[in-house]
Order: structure tokens, then C-alpha cells, then sequence
């Protein structure tokens, strides 16, 4: 479209100032308001059914196998020894203070075992659980659930409580508090607190988990807030995290009966992952062996492979000199370089790998590869160390007219002979 | 295995840098001896010691 006249223009000017300036903003607020008018909130009644509702569909689908087809991402704990897996339910404790509810359901029957909620003056319930061999005989669990409570007399004191429930009746069964003040962890985000909360097994190392490693959890944590480590299957090696924590599986949003959105209400329901070779309580697989090299080796070995190179270059640079007048030694250098030259490429692979490529190890080609590039380092290695030894003492033995010559001037040198 | 891949490895490519050092010496002459003999001498030492090193570290 073209416009001929400065009316025209001018008449299109005012109709993109009307549309900019007036209709577009009057039409957001009445909009706006019609979604306040017409928000309905929703009664803590109905939000207990709606969560109860979602928490059922969220159990079905975790004893369905649809959440993940990894088995041990399937919160499988058998809670009471019945011989079914108790499928646990976290909500974890959200930062406006909402949420904080831990669910066990039977897996017999799909009865709720265990239905605990965040008291107030709480923070972080639910954040951390843990299971633990019960007091009760007969391969019962305990489970422990971590929670923050702030001490509201005294300033800036807060208590870490355990509780510590039956996996056969659901019972509380031993609550304990430990006191301490913000100033004990140093620099630790007080607010993140209750998510570094680890509560583990067998700390003393007695053999057996007890209700006093879980109190020693509390004693440890100023040392080691962010990850305890503990033995949990008694095992008698630390071979991995050996802690039970939760993640963060399902968010949901709630729409009205009208099509607009009344309230959004996020369910925060986890599984509980099995961490660690806790394999033996759970039928979990063993976590993969990490094969990632620390940051000091990484860098340790690319030094390693800046100075293989620049002696490659001297190498090169001696051996191309050489060539001129080809010799045997002319040979050798060569081998020596070429061996020289694949151990540093299988250096590279081998950091690449460890440090630039994957860093978990849980794919099954890593091993088969370290595998095969520390045999080549070894044998390139050897091969460079043959060549250049060679190369080395054909050299002084040529230089000093034969071997039986530097026997003869050894043996004059130490007066053996005249 | 890598551990000792890396360490054996190192060491090997080490020596015989010396003992391409060492051939260097024999066959040049005058500052070109002296400056690749020496240099290519420290590198191997340095490759040498940094394979050892990092054998013991993870």
C-alpha cells in the first residue's frame, strides 16, 4: 500500500497511536480483571483431595514403569518385609514454606503406610529421607525424614530434626532434635540448608546400622554439611554415595472449571533414587565406576602432552638433519619418532577423553577404551625407549672404535691392565 | 591401567629422548649441540617426571 497524502499518513499514525497507547493496554486490564473476577480459590479441603488425586495417579505410574524404564529410578523399598516393593511419595518442603509431606504406600494392598507433613516452624521436611534397618527384627526398615525448625525465642538458633518412623506400622517412633546456631556452618546459605541434609547409616562403623548413627549424622554435619558418606549396606566400603535422596519428578498445574487459570498449584512429587551399591537392599544396579580425572590431572597430563610434543619437534627437526647422510642411527631416530609421535596421540585420546569428552563413565565403550589406549601408551612407550637407547649406545660404542675398545680403556681406567 | 599406561608410556618416551639427546651431541657441532642437547634433555626429564607424578595422582 502506498500513501499518497499527508492526511493518509497522518490518519494511519493516529490509528497505530490508538492501537498502541489505548487499546491494547485498556484491553490486558479488562482482561485482567475478568481473570480476578473470575478466580475461584480453592479451599485447603480441596487441595488435600486434588493432591490425594494426583498422588494416586503419580503411584500408578510408578508402579506402571512410566515415569522411567531405569529400574532403580522406581522407588522400590520394602518398607515392611512383606516381600513388595512400598512405592514413597516426597513433597518436598518448598521455599515458601509450603509443601513438605512424605507418603509410603503399602505395596500389598496400596494402603497408605506412612503419611507424614511438615509441622509449622518448619523448613526443608521431606528434602532428605533415608532409609535404615529398623529396630524391629525381621528386615523391617526405618524411615528417616530430615526437616529444619527454627527456634523462634532465640535468634537465629535452629534445630535439625530426624524423625524416624516404622516401616511396619507407620508409627513415629523416635523424633530427635539438634540444636545449633547459623553461625556454626560458616558460610553455608542457611535458606539451602535443608537441602544438604544427608542422613546415612552406618557412621561408627559398628557393623550395623543403628538409631545413634542417625544422631551422629547431626554431630558430622559441620564438617561435612553438603554430602556425608556412610556405609549404608554395611558392606564395609565406602563405594559410592550409599544415601537414599529424593528428586524432583512430576509438577502439576491446575486449571478452573471455566478455562481460566484460578490458581496454580504445583504438586512437587519425587521419586526416591537409590544412590551408591545400596544394590544389595534395593535390587538396584550398581552405580558406574566414575572414570573422570580430577582437575589437577587434566591439567598434569596436558602438560605432559605440550612437552611430548615440543620433544617430537626436536626429534623431527634432528632427525630430518640427519637424513642427509643416512645411517642406521637415521632409522632409529625415525622409529623413535614415530613412537614417540602415537604415544602422544594416544595421550590426547585419553584426555579428551577423561576430560573433554564424557566425564561420567556410564557408557560401556570408556572402559574398553582406557583399556586400549593405555596399552598403546605402554607399548609406544617401550618402542621409544628401545629406539632412542639403541640409537644411544650405537653411537658412544661406534664413536669409541667397538666395545672391545671401551672394555680395554675401562680396564686401564681402573688399573686392571697396563 | 591408564595409570600405568600413562606412566610407563611417559617414561619410555623419556628415555629415549636422552638417547636421541645423546646422538644429538655425538653428531652435532659448536651452539646447535649444546642448545638441542640441552633441550631436548629437559623436556625428557620433565616428560619423565610428569608421568611418575600423575601415575600417583587421580
Amino acid at each position: 500500500m502506498k500513501i499518497k497524502s499527508p492526511i493518509g499518513f497522518l490518519a494511519l499514525w493516529s490509528a497505530f497511536l490508538a492501537v498502541g497507547t489505548w487499546i491494547l493496554p485498556m484491553g490486558t486490564l479488562l482482561i485482567g480483571s475478568a481473570r480476578t473476577a473470575q478466580a475461584a480459590p480453592i479451599s485447603d479441603a480441596d487441595a488435600e483431595s486434588y493432591l490425594a488425586a494426583q498422588a494416586a495417579i503419580f503411584i500408578g505410574m510408578v508402579q506402571a514403569g512410566e515415569l522411567d524404564p531405569a529400574p532403580y529410578s522406581v522407588a522400590s523399598v520394602d518398607l515392611d518385609a512383606d516381600g513388595n516393593s512400598d512405592p514413597i511419595l516426597v513433597t518436598p518442603s518448598r521455599a515458601d514454606g509450603g509443601g513438605g509431606r512424605v507418603i509410603a504406600v503399602r505395596g500389598s494392598n496400596t494402603s497408605t503406610l506412612i503419611d507424614a507433613s511438615q509441622s509449622p516452624g518448619e523448613i526443608g521436611f521431606g528434602l532428605r529421607i533415608a532409609v535404615v534397618d529398623g529396630v524391629e527384627a525381621g528386615g523391617v526398615k526405618t524411615l528417616l525424614v530430615s526437616s529444619c525448625e527454627r527456634n523462634q525465642d532465640v535468634q537465629g538458633a535452629h534445630s535439625l530434626v530426624i524423625r524416624a518412623f516404622s516401616g511396619l506400622s507407620g508409627a513415629l517412633v523416635a523424633i530427635s532434635r539438634h540444636s545449633f546456631q547459623r553461625g556454626d556452618f560458616g558460610s553455608i546459605d542457611f535458606e539451602q540448608l535443608g537441602r544438604n541434609f544427608r542422613l546415612a547409616g552406618d557412621l561408627d562403623a559398628s557393623g550395623g546400622i543403628e538409631m545413634s548413627d542417625i544422631f551422629s549424622v547431626a554431630d558430622s554435619m559441620e564438617a561435612q554439611v553438603s554430602k556425608i558418606e556412610a556405609d549404608l549396606d554395611c558392606d564395609g566400603a565406602l563405594t559410592g554415595i550409599d544415601v537414599i535422596e529424593t528428586s524432583l519428578r512430576v509438577g502439576v498445574s491446575e486449571n478452573s472449571g471455566n478455562g481460566l487459570i484460578a490458581r496454580l498449584a504445583t504438586v512437587e512429587e519425587s521419586q526416591v533414587l537409590v544412590a551408591g551399591d545400596a544394590s544389595d537392599w534395593y535390587g538396584a544396579p550398581p552405580a558406574p565406576e566414575p572414570h573422570h580425572w580430577s582437575s589437577w590431572k587434566c591439567w598434569g597430563v596436558a602438560a605432559l602432552i605440550a612437552a611430548e610434543l615440543a620433544l617430537l619437534l626436536a626429534e623431527i627437526a634432528l632427525c630430518g638433519a640427519s637424513l642427509a647422510v643416512p645411517s642406521p642411527a637415521t632409522v632409529l631416530c625415525v622409529i623413535t619418532a614415530l613412537c614417540t609421535a602415537a604415544n602422544l596421540l594416544a595421550n590426547i585420546a585419553d584426555w579428551a577423553i577423561h576430560c573433554v569428552i564424557h566425564t561420567n563413565g556410564d557408557d560401556g565403550w570408556v572402559q574398553p577404551m582406557d583399556e586400549l589406549l593405555g596399552t598403546i601408551q605402554l607399548i609406544t612407550g617401550i618402542c621409544a625407549a628401545l629406539g632412542g637407547g639403541i640409537m644411544a649406545w650405537r653411537e658412544v660404542i661406534e664413536r669409541a672404535g667397538g666395545i672391545k675398545a671401551i672394555i680395554d680403556r675401562l680396564l686401564r681406567h681402573f688399573g686392571l691392565q697396563a | 591401567m591408564t595409570n600405568y599406561g600413562i606412566m610407563i608410556g611417559g617414561l619410555g618416551v623419556g628415555i629415549g629422548g636422552l638417547g636421541l639427546a645423546v646422538f644429538a651431541y655425538m653428531r652435532l657441532s659448536g651452539r646447535t649441540r649444546s642448545l638441542v642437547t640441552i633441550s631436548i634433555c629437559v623436556l625428557s626429564i620433565l616428560i619423565m617426571a610428569l608421568a611418575v607424578g600423575l601415575a600417583f595422582l587421580d
